[in-house]
Parts: structure tokens; C-alpha cells; sequence
């Protein structure tokens, strides 16, 4: 008699021949989709939008269908299937299933991960994590495909569950928030539990050669769970594991439009470039908070924020600054930024000392081929450019009018491969201050006075005299001689893949006295 | 030795019973025409005794063993025909034969190439491309090329030609009087099944009316039936299955 496991070699060896077509169409599936990430990668080239998408939803319906081919070939339930009739191990037959899925769904996947995630640098323990869980969504994939071909009788009705599924999944996206918090730290156990169950359902089909309406009551129940505890994904961690290869997050400090009117300074906004990240792999921002740190020593911190709920309005510490959280749970395009936060001031000279740093820990929900994870992140940025030294020059024209010149003293992009293509912009701060009476007057705002460009391949260095930049300013009618002008300014540069403000600190007065030290 | 032994056999599809209470035993070697009229139970019957179904209640027992515990080398020495089979039909003949011969220790090449001539089936044809007559035969080739003990075979002439029906009766008669194989067919052409059967059982009603040699039954009906000669098994089997409402003991 021929042993079970050249029973489960010998079905598989038939099923690898009858299943070849769908198996191919699975095949090229993943290869193109695999391409699109990777040619984005390498390239990032302006992909039709929507075609990674596409390749993902083909490729998700795709799956399920190939397994439920296979175990359709050899129905467990079918009197007048073949393999009834003939004498094989019923734990056989289904274990040759589940070992056609892996050859031809799970090997395939996870080698396009692994190469994914090559080629975009992912460190170890973060590819690992990925992997194991594109291990756990690829497992549900096939039991759930398995089973419900195990329990119905054509591929159509296979299909017709399936879009269910994508409707429950899809209903999800918004519900994705509530089975993980539902299910919380549970969610793990039952996602194992609820494939065992479905496998334990598979098997006894097979071995006992019919379906129940018992099996299929209870196939339901854990076919829903299992796509509740995958679709929750892990559980959200604060670990500072930054996944810098995949995406770089640089907050930004960017300001709106000048206040003319009354002694305010410009909006900050932490806007939340990330240029790196495939369109096929990264979606939507979940959460974020961020800590931004002051010059003079103070900090604040900008609440987390789980997207896709109610908008928060928090009052931060120490309250008399108000921080927004703008951008709803949308999807974050490659290559693009997107303002995140907004940060009303209305204590101007807080904001007046400068922002040193800023730090922005949250969440971004990543899925593709295989994968729904929420990887954290943290990025900061640090507002000052090592090797850059600036320096205001400021003169009155008219009793109503001041001028002022932005001169780069230096300018060190250093080896960093990411500025190897630099727009140098600048914009400045103008603040009265009344020194004679110890206070702030006003403060005007110049918004974008130009930009210079650069252009370079690393190591990129500028030296003296290469930006100036001028922009006047309207005095206010309340100006007094013995008033002075504080200027702050920044430089922003642009990389081809990176976005930095670098503002630097300078001042200078009508009298040409500084007031402030550098 | 009975090779099939069923007592106390009920079966039901939700609420309507199929099976009722049926007793049956089966001796090795015979060669059993299954009769009845649609609906009556025949297929569950043989699915039952492949073990394709589960009864709830009765015993069931296929050489000599209880059929849910029949192991994969017992299960080797069944052959089965279904109604409707179904093969895979991406294969070629010969590619379904090198498909079975692994699963079976007692295939037979010979005689499977034997079969083939017999039937002129063509080895490098697709199944999903033969007629039904071809399609049955490449079914009864695989079923017969591993020589079984037992042959249960549903409806297996149904759709198929007179011809193809006697290529068929020829194939079953030649193989299995050659191997004294015990063969169970359950089919509406009882002509056909005249030819072939020494035992006959007639299903009323989800129970087992009769089950006996069918030279006794014969005998047993000759002065009933009014016959000039010898009753034929079609008169036979109008005659109890239209007694459908009157209990056994009273048909008998």
C-alpha cells in the first residue's frame, strides 16, 4: 500500500499539474506586484495610481481561490468525487492541500516579501516582524479558502464568500481601531485558536467524507473571528524601533500666513514627509504625538491622536500653546507630505527663542500583499544644520520700511547621499521688541522672500556669500526709533528625498547693536 | 461468508426517511442486482456501504468489518462506480490510470490495457472530452484494472447506447466471472441486469422487500405470476415494487 506521505506527495504532485493554470495567474500576480514595489523603490516613478492597488486586490482574491481549487478537486463532501472512491488517507488528501497552498501561495509570497523588504533596507528584527506577521495573514488566507471550498460545492460560491469577507474587511478599515482594542492583547491567541479550529473543521470533513450543517454552524463563527483577530493586527507598541529604511518622517516646521495684525507669530505645523514609502506598502497614518523642544529649555508635547477618530483639541503644557492634530485617517501618498499638526501660538516670544528639535512618535498602518501591520515610528528632526552659520543684515530705507539680508556664511551638507539635490528657499521672522520698556510690541512676518537653488552630489559644501536673500517689511505706524528689530530666519532644504528647515539665529537692530547674543 | 452485511439500516435526509430498518446480507462471489424505484434509497445505500455516508442507526459491515474501521488496504479491494462520477477531467487516460495504479497493490496492467482495447478507448484522449459512454468505461477501467473483492457500481448505465451497455455487460462479465468478484449494481435496466445477476434485491419503500437468489425468486413467483415459462426479472420487479404501500410479508 502506498505510505501517507507518498499519498499527500502523490496528490500534491496532481494537484501542482491540475491547479498549473491558476497557480501561473497567481504567480505572475505576484510578480508584477512585486516589480510595481520594487521598480518604485528603486525608481520611484510616477506609477499610474491605483495599479498597486489593483496588483494587491488581485492578488488577495487570487489566493483564496487558488486553495479553494485545489480542495475542490477533491471535494471532502462530494459522494461522487474521485478520491472517495479510491483509497487514500483522508488527512492525506487535506494535507496535500495545504501543502499545495504553501508552494504555491505561502513560498512564493514570502520570498517577493523578503525581497521587498531587501531592497528597501528593512533591518532584521523589523523584517522578521513583518514576515512573521505576512506569515499569520497568509495562514488565514489559505485555511479560510480551504475550508470554505470544504464546506460549499463550486468555486462561485467560494467567490461570492469571498467578497464577503472583503465587505467585512473593508468595513473594517474603519472597525480595524475597535476589534483591536476589542480583542487587545487576546487577539494573538485567537487568531491561533480560530485557525486551529478551521483546520481541525477541514480535516474532519475529510475524514468524515460529508459536511454537516454543524460543521458549517461553527466554521462561521471562527472563519469571522479569524479575519477579526488577522484584520486587528498586532497590537500597537510604543517601542522606538525606527523603521528608518522604509520611511523617513521629517517634521517640518512650516509656516502660513503672516499675521499683520496684532502680536502673534506664524502657525507651526509638523508636516509629515514620507517620501520613501510604496504606495503599495504604506496607508494610512493611525497616530501620532509629538515633543517639540524649545530652545529655551522648555518642551511641549502635541498629544497622540488615534486618527480616523473624533479630532482632538488639547491645550499642551504649558497651556498657552494649542496644538491641533489636522490630517483625518487618510491615505499617505508616496512622495508626498502631509501636514499632520497644526500649533497656534499666541505666546509669541516662547515660539520667539526658537524650536530646537522635534520628535514625532506614532503609527503607521502598512498594508500590502500580505501584510496589515501598524509599524511605529519615531523621527525627529533637529532644527539646526551642523556646519551652517547665517548671518541677518539688517537696514531702514525709509522711516517705514526695513530691509533685511540673509547671508550664508557656510553651508555644510556634509556626505549625507540624501542632499544630493538641494533647493535652498528661506523665509524670516521680523519681531519688534521695545527694549526700553522690557517687552514684545509687535511682530511682523515676512513669509517667503525667494529662494536660490543648489545643486550638487555629495559631499556638498557652500561656502560664503552664496545665498543672500532680501525682504522688506513695512514698519508698523507705532514704530519708535528706539525700537529693534529681531530676526530669526531659517533655511529650508529640500533633498530629492528629504525635507529639512534648519533655522538659524541672528539679529541685528536699526542702531546695527544686536540685542541678543548669537 | 457475507461480504455485505447490513442490519437495522435507517437513513433519513432531514425529515424524510430514506432507509428504513433495512436488512441485508450479501455472500461472497454473487452477483447482486440492487433494484428499486427512484427515490428509494438504492445510491444512499452504496454510499452508505463505501462509508461516503454516515447512518445513524443500524450495522453496517463490509468484509467481515464495520465500514466506518475499514482500513485503507480493505478499502484497495472496493471498487466504486457512482452515479454521476465524476473524474478528473484535465487528465488523459492514461494519465488517470497512472494516477490509481500506485494506490492499488493489486493493479492489474494487463488487464487494464486488456480493457482498453476491449472498450477502444483512446489512452491519450482527455476525459473531460470522451463521450458518456467513453467516460463510463474509462470509470468502470479504473474500478476494475485493480481486480476489487467488491464492486458496487450506482446506476451505471444510465445515458449509454445499447451498444456501449453491451460492451460494458461484456467487460463486467468477462472480469468479474473470472475472478469470482462479488459485484453490486444498482440499476433501472433490468434487462441488462438479468444477464448478469445470480442475486437480486428489490427495494420498496426505503426497506429491503427482497433479497435472495434469483433463481429462488423465480421459483418462488412462478405460479403467482400466471407466466407461461419462467418469470423474467422485469416482471419480478413490477410486480413487488408496485406493491409500494404494502408491507414485505405480505408481497412475499
Amino acid at each position: 500500500m502506498m505510505r501517507w506521505h507518498r499519498q499527500v506527495a502523490h496528490v500534491l504532485a496532481k494537484d501542482l499539474r491540475e491547479q498549473s493554470r491558476l497557480a501561473i495567474v497567481h504567480l505572475a500576480l505576484l510578480g508584477a506586484s512585486t516589480t510595481a514595489v520594487v521598480r518604485e523603490a528603486i525608481f520611484a516613478p510616477d506609477l499610474p495610481v491605483g495599479l498597486p492597488t489593483l496588483l494587491f486586490l488581485a492578488l488577495q482574491a487570487c489566493g483564496p481561490l487558488v486553495i479553494a481549487a485545489a480542495v475542490l478537486g477533491d471535494r471532502p463532501a462530494d459522494p461522487t468525487a474521485f478520491w472517495t472512491s479510491r483509497p487514500f488517507y483522508p488527512s492525506a488528501v487535506a494535507t496535500s492541500k495545504l501543502a499545495f497552498a504553501a508552494i504555491v501561495i505561502a513560498l512564493p509570497v514570502l520570498l517577493a516579501q523578503w525581497v521587498v523588504l531587501a531592497v528597501y533596507h528593512i533591518d532584521q528584527p523589523m523584517a522578521a516582524r513583518l514576515i512573521a506577521v505576512s506569515i499569520g495573514w497568509i495562514g488565514a488566507v489559505i485555511v479560510l479558502g480551504a475550508v470554505a471550498a470544504s464546506q460549499t460545492r463550486t468555486l462561485r460560491t467560494v467567490a461570492l464568500l469571498g467578497f464577503v469577507a472583503a465587505t467585512v474587511l473593508l468595513v473594517g478599515t474603519f472597525g480595524q481601531a475597535f476589534w483591536g482594542h476589542a480583542l487587545g492583547s487576546w487577539a494573538r491567541p485567537l487568531r491561533w485558536a480560530s485557525m486551529g479550529a478551521l483546520l481541525t473543521i477541514l480535516f474532519a470533513a475529510y475524514a468524515r467524507r460529508e459536511t454537516s450543517w454543524v460543521s458549517r454552524l461553527v466554521a462561521g463563527p471562527f472563519a469571522l473571528l479569524a479575519i477579526a483577530s488577522v484584520w486587528s493586527g498586532p497590537a500597537p507598541t510604543t517601542s522606538r524601533a525606527a523603521p528608518r529604511d522604509l520611511m523617513t518622517v521629517v517634521p517640518m516646521l512650516q509656516s502660513t500666513t503672516g499675521a499683520v495684525h496684532g502680536p502673534s507669530i506664524p502657525d507651526l505645523s509638523l508636516t509629515l514627509a514620507v517620501p520613501s514609502i510604496p504606495s503599495a506598502y504604506a496607508r494610512r497614518l493611525k497616530s501620532a504625538r509629538a515633543i517639540i523642544w524649545l530652545r529655551d529649555g522648555s518642551e511641549f508635547e502635541v498629544p497622540a491622536r488615534p486618527f480616523g477618530q473624533a479630532e482632538l483639541g488639547h491645550p499642551v503644557v504649558p497651556a498657552d500653546l494649542q496644538a491641533r492634530w489636522l490630517t483625518p485617517a487618510e491615505s499617505i501618498e508616496p512622495g508626498r507630505t502631509a501636514v499632520i499638526a497644526d500649533v497656534d501660538s499666541t505666546d509669541w516670544r516662547r515660539m520667539a527663542g526658537g524650536v530646537d528639535s522635534i520628535t514625532v512618535l506614532g503609527s503607521i498602518a502598512v498594508d500590502s500583499a500580505y501584510i496589515a501591520a501598524r509599524l511605529p515610528f519615531t523621527s525627529g528632526a533637529s532644527m539646526s544644520l551642523p556646519g551652517f552659520r547665517g548671518q541677518i543684515q539688517m537696514a531702514t530705507h525709509t522711516d517705514t520700511m526695513a530691509a533685511a539680508t540673509i547671508r550664508a556664511r557656510s553651508f555644510s551638507g556634509g556626505t549625507n547621499p540624501d542632499l544630493r539635490f538641494i533647493i535652498g528657499g528661506s523665509r524670516m521672522n521680523l519681531a519688534l521688541v521695545n527694549r526700553t520698556r522690557g517687552e514684545a510690541a509687535a511682530l511682523s512676518f515676512s513669509g517667503w522672500s525667494g529662494g536660490v537653488s543648489f545643486a550638487g552630489t555629495p559631499p556638498l559644501n557652500v561656502t560664503t556669500g552664496t545665498l543672500q536673500v532680501q525682504c522688506c517689511n513695512h514698519l508698523r505706524s507705532d514704530a519708535r526709533p528706539d525700537d529693534a528689530w529681531l530676526s530669526h530666519a531659517e533655511l529650508i532644504v529640500y533633498g530629492q528625498r528629504f525635507v529639512g528647515s534648519y533655522p538659524f539665529r541672528s539679529s541685528a537692530s536699526f542702531g546695527g547693536r544686536p540685542i541678543l547674543p548669537d | 461468508m457475507a461480504i455485505i452485511d447490513v442490519r437495522g439500516l435507517s437513513y433519513r435526509y432531514g425529515r424524510h426517511e430514506v432507509l428504513r430498518d433495512l436488512d441485508f446480507w450479501l455472500p461472497e462471489g454473487a452477483f447482486y442486482a440492487l433494484l428499486g424505484r427512484n427515490g428509494v434509497g438504492k445510491s444512499t445505500l452504496l454510499q452508505i456501504l463505501m462509508g461516503l455516508r454516515r447512518a445513524p442507526r443500524g450495522e453496517v459491515r463490509v468484509l467481515d468489518t464495520p465500514v466506518r474501521a475499514l482500513t485503507i488496504a480493505q478499502r484497495a479491494t472496493i471498487g466504486y462506480v457512482a452515479e454521476g462520477q465524476r473524474l478528473p477531467g484535465w487528465m488523459r487516460l492514461e494519465q488517470l490510470e497512472a494516477y490509481c495504479a500506485p494506490l492499488y497493490p493489486t493493479w492489474d496492467r494487463a488487464l487494464a490495457d486488456q480493457l482498453r482495447d476491449r472498450f477502444a478507448l483512446d489512452p491519450k484522449r482527455k476525459l473531460r472530452t470522451m463521450s458518456r459512454g467513453d467516460y463510463m468505461k474509462a470509470a468502470l477501467l479504473v474500478s476494475l484494472a485493480p481486480r476489487p473483492r467488491l464492486l458496487l457500481m450506482d446506476e451505471p448505465f444510465t445515458g449509454i447506447d445499447v451498444v456501449v451497455k453491451d460492451e460494458l455487460v461484456r467487460g463486467l462479465l468477462g472480469v468479474a466471472g473470472e475472478d469470482g468478484q462479488t459485484v453490486v449494481i444498482a440499476s433501472h435496466d433490468v434487462g441488462e441486469l438479468e444477464l448478469l445477476c445470480d442475486w437480486v434485491g428489490i427495494m420498496v419503500n426505503g426497506a429491503m422487500a427482497v433479497s435472495e437468489p434469483l433463481e429462488d425468486l423465480k421459483a418462488r413467483y412462478a405460479d403467482d405470476l400466471d407466466a407461461a415459462g419462467e418469470p423474467t426479472l422485469r416482471e419480478l420487479f413490477a410486480r413487488i415494487a408496485s406493491h409500494e404501500r404494502t408491507p414485505f410479508a405480505e408481497v412475499a
